[in-house]
């Protein structure tokens, strides 16, 4: 697992040294992009570079070829299109997809899933399926968002933000179905502590959670310099108490993991506006049960989350972020995915998040998601310290 | 020159967002399965209807004067009603049986045990009688003739053959040479896509070992129409039967889940097994002792949803398949058993390869022993 976590780091780490060589006065919806453009002696990045105009007829085609083919080929749009750049590294993104899950999950295949090989082969494969995911939305999200894209990341990070809100849970194997949620999100420096807690309304279930990160690149709370974008690394570990009095047992999970976002503009012009994220990691749970002559039991869960998201609204307007994921997570409300045919237990679960600031301080955020629970709500976020 | 509007781009995107949430999941993927389960072993032709009490056998045939049926237990009880315009004379085959198995028939209105007839058969787990039935209620009861066992005896566990069906001769050979072996249990996977030739196949090389064998399903018997081959023919996926003072309760966890019909069942089962040694069986496990893996519940908090149950319902022993290698360990305090040794893609490097599993039951003190026979060593 040390050596999974360890590749997964450097393959972020290699990612986000891009944006060490990076002009560092990149700023919201294209302004420098202009500005680079307008001074002739300065030469432009070329991951920075203009998307070339496009007509709708053309746009068209290339959408329809980043779905088909491109769900083969990914970048495929890219290159009908005739932004052979970014195309190629998409269809890169792609194979070094590919390579990944295969190294991950032939070795499982082969060796019956060895409990020797098991853990990095899933945690490798869930990485190539990540790249893989992830390389096929860029190519259509090239090529359906608008020049600029739709909304600027974040550059500096709230110093707090609060969350309370409502979330319906529909698992057939629980009673439980709504909840009340709550979070604190408070950062200083390049720590963030985010504690959080879900208590059912109509059962006794209830999930405590205290989650630490350290930013080892990305945006920082007012008092720092300003990111480059909205890329960043972060080293977290959570330790969560999830207790179903109800039915006679309680979770205790600790766990750690390396999580990172990159966003879209490294890789191409057509790009910016969205961002990918990633993370990977490792956790020990605990299940005691409240019952005479049981014993606790120990298990291991494999972490790992990847996702691909947009970002909405530029500075001076309402503004957010919008994200598709998947989650590898077994052990949460949504956990891993039931499917009809012999396919149940091993996938985990897929969700989509958003979260919208309608003014500098109060916004809203929901998620919804689906697993072996079906899962939906909405929050009221309020949110402090100037973020840009 | 007409740029790409914004309202245009929205609409795009709106329509990618909707296919990607056509993309969702069912969460009741166990429903209609564990439905299905509770028509098992009822039928009926020309006037007669049969009923398998607590679906423990399947039938195969059900013509005028002629009834089969596979048995999931070794001891089965059918309900008979006759009309009056029902032929009074019947066959009787049941396939899956004890060796020694004998019928004894009885009617409502007749105070005195029916005649029966025993009729050849080739096979050693099949037995054919026939009868004739009086117009009205009768049952019809198959046991072994000695009796269920007073004293020790054994059962074996064999899991997840699937394409190693070619080689599934010699661990019958070797379940055959052991005459302390009552009968095997399966926690599923016996074929690879769970389709009639597949199930049809295992059947066929059934008939050479000596005593019955009473699977529940595993997922790649759901590759087939979800599992409904494989109930029309080898019977329900969630059942329990008692045998020799102990309980086997079969779930059908071939989808990473219980059914919530199949939890109100278990309820009764475990109230029923309270004060007996009481195995439960499943195909998929609730937690697979490698948690990074999770060969378990696609939901890792039902897992212990259902470990809790089982504990309070004071479960002896919990017998899995699904990992294809041999993990003795325990959860929430009950001894368990992940045995997938029926040669089926063997987990390499853990030194244990086809095998199966013996357990030693002593009516007056449980379960005694377990043992690994190892057929071919990885």
């Amino acid at each position: 697992m040390r050596h999974v976590l360890s590749s997964v780091a450097a393959l972020l780490a290699l990612s986000t040294a891009r944006f060490a060589l990076a002009d560092p006065t990149v700023s919201d919806r294209g302004g420098e992009l202009q500005a680079a453009a307008a001074d002739p002696e300065t030469p432009t990045p070329a991951w920075r570079e203009q998307r070339p105009a496009r007509e709708w007829d053309s746009s068209a085609l290339g959408t329809a070829a980043a779905i088909f083919p491109g769900a083969l080929v990914h970048g495929a749009g890219h290159l009908v299109m005739g932004e052979s750049r970014t195309g190629l590294r998409l269809l890169a993104l792609e194979g070094a997809g590919l390579g990944l899950l295969a190294t991950g999950f032939v070795p499982i295949v082969l060796s019956g899933a060895s409990r020797r090989l098991v853990g990095p082969g899933a945690a490798l494969s869930v990485v190539g399926a990540g790249l893989f995911a992830v390389s096929f939305l860029a190519d259509i999200y090239g090529l359906v968002a608008p020049e600029g894209g739709v909304g600027a990341p974040l550059r500096v990070a709230p110093t707090l933000q609060t969350a309370v809100g409502y979330r319906y849970v529909y698992d057939r194997a629980f009673s439980y179905r709504h909840f009340m949620v709550q979070e604190i999100d408070y950062r200083t420096g390049a720590w963030r502590l985010h504690p959080s807690a879900w208590f059912a309304l109509d059962d006794t279930n209830s999930r405590l959670r205290g989650h630490v990160a350290y930013r080892l690149t990305g945006p920082l709370p007012s008092g720092n310099a300003p990111s480059r974008d909205g890329s960043f690394l972060d080293l977290e570990a959570a330790l969560t108490r999830h207790a179903f009095t109800g039915e006679r047992f309680a979770t205790t999970t600790g766990e750690v993991a390396v999580a990172g976002r990159l966003d879209m503009a490294h890789i191409g012009p057509s790009l910016r506006g969205s961002f990918a994220e990633m993370s990977v990691g490792w956790a020990l749970q605990a299940y005691s049960y409240a019952l005479r002559g049981t014993t606790a039991d120990l298990g291991e869960l494999l972490l790992a989350r990847f996702g691909y998201g947009v970002y909405v609204g530029f500075p001076g307007s309402p503004r957010g972020e919008i994200a598709l994921y998947y989650d590898h997570r077994h052990d949460d409300f949504v956990a891993g995915l039931k499917l009809p045919g012999l396919g149940s237990g091993v996938i985990g679960h897929f969700g989509a998040e958003a979260r919208f600031f309608l003014t500098s301080q109060w916004g809203v955020a929901a998620e919804a998601a689906v697993g072996s629970a079906y899962l939906t709500g909405i929050s009221i976020l309020f949110r402090h310290g100037e973020p840009l | 020159m007409k740029r790409t509007s914004k309202r245009n781009a929205s609409a795009r995107m709106g329509v990618v967002a909707l296919l990607v949430a056509s993309c969702v999941a069912c969460v009741g993927v166990t429903e209609e399965r564990a439905q299905r389960d509770e028509t098992v072993g009822k039928g009926g032709i020309a006037g007669a209807t049969f009923e398998v009490v607590d679906g423990l056998g399947a039938w195969r045939q059900l013509e005028p004067g002629a009834v089969s049926l596979w048995a999931k237990a070794p001891t089965i009880e059918i309900k008979v009603t006759l009309g009056e315009n029902a032929p009074a004379g019947w066959t009787l085959r049941v396939t899956n049986t004890l060796p020694d198995a004998v019928l004894e028939a009885t009617a409502d209105s007749e105070a005195a045990p029916l005649a029966t007839e025993l009729l050849s058969s080739a096979i050693r787990t099949e037995k054919q009688w026939g009868f004739t039935l009086p117009v009205g209620a009768s049952t019809l009861r198959v046991h072994s003739a000695r009796g269920e066992p007073a004293g020790p005896w054994r059962f074996a566990l064999l899991s997840d053959i699937q394409e190693a069906i070619d080689r599934v001769q010699d661990i019958y050979a070797r379940i055959n040479a052991d005459p302390s072996i009552a009968f095997v249990v399966s926690a599923g996977d016996l074929t690879r896509r769970g389709d009639v030739e597949e199930l049809e196949r295992f059947q066929r090389e059934l008939t050479s070992l000596r005593v019955p064998f009473f699977p529940t399903l595993g997922n790649h018997e759901l590759g087939t129409d979800d599992g409904a081959p494989f109930q029309r023919h080898f019977g329900r996926a969630s059942f329990r039967f008692v045998y020799g003072g102990m309980q086997f309760t079969f779930l059908d966890s071939g989808s990473a889940t219980i059914d919530p019909l199949v939890y109100g069942w278990l309820d009764n089962w475990l109230a029923e097994g309270r004060h007996r040694t009481h195995a439960v069986l499943m195909h998929i496990p609730p937690i697979d002792p490698i948690g990074v893996r999770n060969g378990s519940f696609a939901n890792r908090n039902e897992g212990n949803k259902l470990l809790a149950k089982l504990a309070a319902g004071g479960v002896d022993v919990t017998l899995y398949g699904h990992i294809h290698s041999y993990y003795p360990f325990a959860n929430a305090g009950i001894p368990a058993y992940i045995s997938g040794g029926g040669g089926s893609i063997p987990e390499r490097f853990d030194g244990i390869g086809r095998h199966y599993l013996t357990v030693d039951v002593d009516p007056a003190r449980g379960i005694t022993q377990t043992g690994v026979v190892r057929i071919d060593p990885d």
